[in-house]
């Protein structure tokens, strides 16, 4: 790597890459702005776009213990002495890149990228096996989603850093700091923002998701009822409800048929289905709104994954017409929203080829992990073959790669997934979207967010005096506020509810949807723990029996010392996945 | 239809729709209360035998707010309708809104 010259690909730009001369952030050199960096995520996923060729290269210099090669090179990226300058593309790139807007999109294109692609020079080879080909794919293609994300979210800090650097060559003339809020709101509004957008399409999906549920209830019914009322509600479906979702996205409606909506939502689903993908969305979100401080869309931050996903199927499938009718001069936010699209529409086309895993339970995972535990101890005195397909082939790579060896140890820890780890997992999955159409109803499940191990002895106390809620969502001041001891606990009753909750449907012949309104179930369940499911906190009484207030009038909390050993779920029908899913659940006594 | 599974049913209503954690704190508000009270009556008619059944022990419940049944549902909802006075307010409208509801139909 001769210095000042690597050239490599990152977030659909080109960077230059130079061991630093401890300029300091936002020196205007030759190249412009150094990349700013903040926070480690964001080094590390720069990184991840280096081949191991470049990381190398990088680690000769940067990295006296070649083991830790890859901290070394972020530390250096951390502290300024190795920079990386977004530069303008050489001239003799340009043809290529102007003809490959991604460099995966097609093997054709890739070729044209060779050069500089420091992908290709990757020593990763295939494996043989069809699905895991698949999920090399997959991976490329969320690793290209999360770029363009990045590549908005940077845009935006950027944008904010020249607005408050405008803002302050003002100041000079005497504006106070107050104005700054002013001033950058101003301009936000001017430029619009790519949230607005998903904002003002999250406020109409609700509009959209009550289509899609309507659509779905009509056609549960038609199987059971075939009288004449289904068939006007089905015309009024597709004539009135349709209608006032494509107008107030902006659509034109010819464009947009029910085979287009249909076929939008479901592969909307699909990539919302996929945890990884809807991972990486959801902290998009947040880190837009981290770096646009804009307070207001913390309401949206939870629920937009969804219409996000949406937002960008449309884009595509409308060829961004009421993107552009929305966006207004914001064209580059529409061919970044095309972008993420089409690459979504990549994803949900692996997506559907790849066979269903057979859901395994914690206990069937946990003994899967000790049988392998088991067996890799005399593994080496077996026969080579009995090694899994996988296993086998990180050999391989380890023989060949073998100054890559921080890359190995990494990926051989991300295949052994500790039980903790798949429980957060789980629990991170806790609370979901729901779909009611009463809009006083919770639009998201929150029992993790309300009731989960994480929240703080505080936090519930709060709850009692003031209704905050854990979440920071304003509630109803509640007699008691508990939560789970452990998130093993939190997994015990959610297992155990979701056993009890099928079993009663299955019993109960429990419907899904009561007057158009997707129905509630509770179960309740019980721990095999000594110490139960978790703890709470309750209103100080007096002997009377009456709540005791404090000199403000609020209610005082007290520890309460009864062991909760059992559990409450709620559930609620969701129509869009079929499927019921936790409101909220709680320890009780 | 016993008392029991009549009890059952209404637990089973307020944890589901009036647990603090569910219900919305804008529940006072007369129209987003008799939405929950249509709603609830709604679902509540599909499970019991007789309405009038239901009717009778709603307005027992209103009649009497140290009735073991208000502190059951207080203990649902972990809102203390039977102890503090706005919260009965609300509840006893509620309870009015339920029985207006199952009475038109």
């Amino acid at each position: 790597m001769t210095e000042g010259s690597t050239v490599t690909d990152c977030w659909g730009e080109l960077f230059y890459i130079t061991p630093g001369l401890g300029l300091e952030l936002g020196f205007d050199g030759p190249q412009g702005f150094p990349l700013p960096f903040h926070n480690e995520l964001s080094v590390a996923m720069f990184l991840g776009t280096l081949s191991s060729f470049d990381l190398s290269l990088l680690s000769q210099r940067f990295s006296p213990r070649a083991l830790h090669a890859h901290k070394d090179i972020q530390r250096a990226i951390i502290r300024g002495r190795l920079l990386v300058f977004p530069m303008d593309m050489p001239t003799a790139l340009v043809s290529a890149v102007q003809n490959n807007d991604r460099p995966n999109q097609s093997a054709s294109a890739q070729s044209k990228n060779k050069a500089f692609n420091t992908r290709n020079i990757n020593t990763y080879s295939p494996a043989n096996n069809d699905l895991e080909c698949v999920n090399r794919t997959q991976e490329v293609i969320r690793s290209d989603i999360r770029n363009v994300l990045q590549q908005i979210v940077e845009q935006e800090r950027i944008e904010s850093r020249k607005i408050e650097k405008a803002y302050k060559n003002k100041s000079t003339l005497g504006k106070t700091g107050a104005l700054l809020q002013y001033y950058r709101k101003g301009l936000h509004q001017a430029t619009e923002s790519f949230l607005t957008w998903v904002k003002d399409v999250n406020d109409v999906v609700s509009i959209n998701q009550r289509l899609l549920r309507m659509h779905m209830a009509v056609q549960a019914v038609s199987h059971i009822e075939t009288d004449n009322r289904y068939e006007l509600y089905q015309k009024l479906l597709n004539a009135a409800e349709k209608k006032e979702l494509v107008e107030a996205l902006g659509f034109d409606p010819s464009l947009v048929t029910t085979g287009k909506v249909t076929e939008v939502y479901s592969l909307a689903k699909l990539i919302h289905d996929d945890h990884a993908t809807r991972q990486i969305i959801k902290h998009f979100i947040q880190n837009y709104i981290d770096a646009q401080h804009q307070l207001e869309w913390s309401e949206i931050a939870g629920g937009a994954t969804f219409e996000t996903i949406l937002t960008a199927f449309f884009a595509v499938v409308t060829g961004g017409i009421g993107a552009i009718a929305s966006l207004g001069a914001q064209a580059k936010k529409l061919s970044q929203l095309k972008k993420l699209g089409e690459l979504l529409s990549e994803l949900a086309e692996l997506l559907k080829k790849v066979p269903k895993a057979r859901k395994r339970t914690m206990r069937e995972q946990k003994e899967r992990e000790d049988k392998k535990e088991r067996k890799k101890a005399p593994k080496a005195e077996q026969k080579p073959e009995q090694n899994p397909p996988p296993e086998k082939r990180d050999k391989d790579e380890e023989t060949e790669n073998t100054n890559d060896d921080t890359i190995q140890e990494e990926s051989v820890d991300q295949n052994k997934k500790t039980s903790s780890q798949l429980t957060q997992e789980k629990i991170s999955k806790a609370d979901q979207p729901l779909e009611p159409i009463n809009p006083n109803k919770a639009m998201h499940g929150h029992g993790n967010a309300e009731h989960g191990s994480q929240t703080t002895q505080i936090q519930q106390e709060r709850r009692i005096v003031t209704g905050v809620k854990p979440s920071g969502e304003l509630g109803n001041p509640t007699s008691k506020a508990s939560k789970f001891l452990t998130p093993e606990a939190e997994i015990e009753a959610l297992d155990k509810g979701r056993a009890k909750l099928e079993q009663e449907i299955k019993d109960q012949n429990i419907p899904t949807i009561i007057n158009g309104e997707p129905n509630r179930h509770a179960v309740m369940v019980e721990s095999n723990k000594r110490e139960g499911f978790g703890e709470r906190w309750i209103r100080a009484k007096d002997s009377s029996g009456k709540n005791l207030k404090n000199e403000n009038g609020s209610f005082i909390p007290q520890k309460d010392p009864v062991k909760l050993n059992k559990a409450k779920l709620i559930y609620e029908y969701v129509p869009s996945k079929n499927k019921w899913e936790t409101v909220t659940y709680f320890p009780v006594e | 239809m016993n008392l029991e599974s009549l009890t059952e049913s209404l637990k089973h209503e307020f944890l589901c729709y009036y647990h603090a954690d569910l219900i919305s704190v804008n529940w006072q508000d007369k129209d987003v209360a008799y939405t929950l009270a249509c709603e609830s009556a709604a679902r509540l008619v599909r499970v019991v035998e007789e309405k009038e059944d239901l009717i009778e022990l709603l307005k027992i419940l209103i009649a009497n707010r140290s009735h073991s049944l208000n502190e059951s549902l207080a203990e649902e909802t972990d809102i203390e309708w039977n102890i503090e006075d706005d919260d009965w307010y609300g509840y006893k409208t509620l309870l009015e809104g339920i029985i207006k509801t199952l009475e038109e139909d």
